[in-house]
């Protein structure tokens, strides 16, 4: 399986979208770094300049680390599906395919091969994008960014969970566009059903299909909350409610064993 | 010696939605035994490669059962001992060849330090020596050179090779032809799916023929060229004495410069001919018995054409 893996490293950082990530993600710490100045003011508090205006580190930190963790949740979120899509589905192309199922390794360790892959790529960019400037902030101000890790840990786990709808449906259909669109649709979904109570449920009568809303809830991975989650563990260092994530485990878990499933019975 | 490959019966019929199913594959049986080269022939869609990819477990059976060096063709220790060349390949193109043959190996758990020996001889083998392009760069023969040297890169007892000489030129298919004997020589056992029928007749120990998902015809090649009872007679100078001597014939004899080709009525009849030229003091480069060719064979048996007992008698 580590052969797959790092066989799936190479290829992204070959077909540029996975470089183009990392290197796009290490853009923000080589900003802060160029831009942000660090001075003690008489008082002894660290404050931060930073295009003309200046904050006490307490704020400064706040503010830049949740607008971080913000866009790690959404557009980061995005941009990992993007690249990791074709780690997701290369394997399966016609022709390669045959080639490599032939060989000794049991077919499960292509998938969960190009899996952790997909979501080592996503880590190691969301590390430098977010990850980074906390440790430098971290440094520079004195204040503890620990639990910040705890919270793009939960961002990971998020994408892991949209990763595994990806490998489940790209063994139906290898090219990356559904795969990709099922990922979007899962994450816009899982919000929309977050929120059924106030919307869908007031325009519907049937408690039958609340019913049904309810259970889709239930099963299906819960984006929003993990999000959620990952705010209030930065903030609190801790976890409020466990229900969401272990639901989306579960939910993960099922995935990549029907997956694992479905690729064991697939012909080539 | 245990058979290489066994299958008894085995069929695939594909399902497909709103259609009617597709039989690929149907009660196909075959035994392969170890150390020979066995070729498989047929038309497209006859389901050749089906049969292939059942044996290496990319396709399930929806009938029979086969056993591939004494396992289950979903056996990983099994494959690990199995080399496979696809008809149709992609490789990863930003990859060279020592590279993509590294990583190929490791799949079928072959070491580290048993590939850095293996594979500079292995392409030196294929004829790809010290090659240092990538894969994108590579013309059509060299990639299918280098997916020969995939399928022998865990020096595996049995390979399947699909079409291993699609895209060579005839220098590159003589090296592949060369190789595959000197496989068997070693002992290894090769499963060839060639629609080069000169190929499959040069190297193979025993034929099959599917036809329409069928088996047609098996055996060795020279029981699948079989004797037509048409003679073919070359002499030194097709004069009038040589014509006059095959007059007997009645018309029967087709002459195409100093050889005379004809379907003898008995034995005696032959040997009369060739006592008349020696009567004659016609000379006699050769005398030799026609056989229909391989390729007569496979034709017979997909156009339906086979030939009737009384023909086969004579």
């Amino acid at each position: 399986m580590i052969t797959v893996t790092w066989h799936a490293l190479r290829e992204t950082i070959h077909r540029r979208m996975g470089l183009a990530v990392i290197v796009l993600a290490l853009l923000v710490p080589g900003f802060l770094m160029w831009k942000a100045n660090f001075r003690h003011a008489p008082d002894g508090r660290v404050m931060v300049t930073m295009g003309g205006v200046e904050l006490a580190a307490q704020a400064f930190v706040q503010g830049t680390l949740g607008a971080l963790l913000g866009m790690s949740q959404q557009l980061w979120t995005w941009v990992g599906i993007f690249a990791a899509a074709p780690l997701l589905t290369s394997y399966l192309e016609k022709g390669w395919a045959e080639m490599q199922f032939a060989k000794g390794l049991p077919r499960w360790q292509f998938l969960m091969g190009r899996y952790l892959a997909s979501v080592l790529v996503f880590g190691l960019s969301l590390f430098c994008l977010a990850g980074l400037p906390a440790l430098y902030l971290g440094l520079r101000t004195g204040i503890s960014t620990r639990s910040y890790f705890g919270a793009l840990a939960l961002g990971v786990f998020h994408f892991a969970v949209l990763a595994a709808v990806m490998a489940l449906v790209s063994i139906q259909q290898a090219p990356t566009a559904l795969p990709t669109l099922t990922a979007f649709l899962t994450m816009l979904l899982s919000a929309a059903l977050a929120g059924r109570k106030e919307t869908f449920f007031t325009m519907i009568s049937s408690e039958w299909v609340k019913s049904a809303f309810d259970w889709a809830y239930r099963i299906l991975p819960k984006s929003s909350e993990v999000g959620r989650a990952a705010v209030v563990f930065w903030q609190k260092g801790a976890v409020e409610d466990w229900w969401p994530l272990w639901s989306t485990a579960l939910f993960l878990a099922g995935a990549l064993g029907l997956a694992i499933w479905s690729l064991q019975r697939k012909s080539f | 010696m245990a058979p290489a490959v066994e299958a008894e019966n085995l069929g695939k019929t594909y399902k497909r939605m709103f259609r009617k199913p597709a039989p690929a594959l149907e009660g196909a049986s075959l035994r392969v035994e170890q150390g020979t080269i066995f070729g498989l022939l047929g038309a497209n869609g006859a389901g050749k490669t089906t049969l292939v990819k059942i044996l290496l477990s990319l396709v399930p059976p929806t009938q029979g059962s086969a056993r591939v060096l004494g396992r289950a063709p979903g056996d990983s220790a099994m494959r690990r001992r199995v080399g496979y060349l696809p008809e149709q390949m992609r490789m990863p193109e930003y990859m060279r060849a020592a590279t993509f043959l590294t990583y190929m190996g490791k799949l079928n758990g072959v070491s580290p330090d048993a590939l850095q020996k293996r594979i500079p001889a292995l392409l030196e083998q294929v004829g790809l020596p010290g090659e240092k392009k990538t894969i994108k760069e590579y013309s059509k023969g060299m990639q299918q050179r280098l997916g020969l040297a995939q399928a022998l890169v865990n020096d595996p007892d049995l390979l399947f090779l699909d079409e291993p000489t699609e895209g060579l030129d005839p220098v590159g298919r003589k090296q592949v032809r060369d190789l595959l004997v000197a496989l068997r020589a070693a002992g290894k056992t090769i499963f060839l799916n060639s629609h080069l029928l000169s190929e499959i007749e040069l190297v193979c120990d025993r034929v099959l023929i599917l036809n329409r998902g069928k088996v047609a015809r098996e055996g060795t090649p020279a029981e699948l060229t079989r004797k037509k009872g048409e003679y073919r007679i070359t002499v030194g100078e097709a004069g009038a004495a040589a014509r006059d001597a095959v007059a007997v014939l009645d018309g029967d004899a087709q002459w195409t410069g100093s050889t005379v080709s004809f379907l003898p009525e008995s034995r005696a009849q032959l040997n009369a001919v060739i006592d008349r030229l020696r009567a004659a003091h016609v000379e006699i480069e050769s005398i030799e018995a026609v056989r229909t060719s391989l390729e007569d064979s496979f034709i017979q048996v997909v156009t339906g054409d086979e030939p009737s007992a009384a023909q086969e008698a004579r």
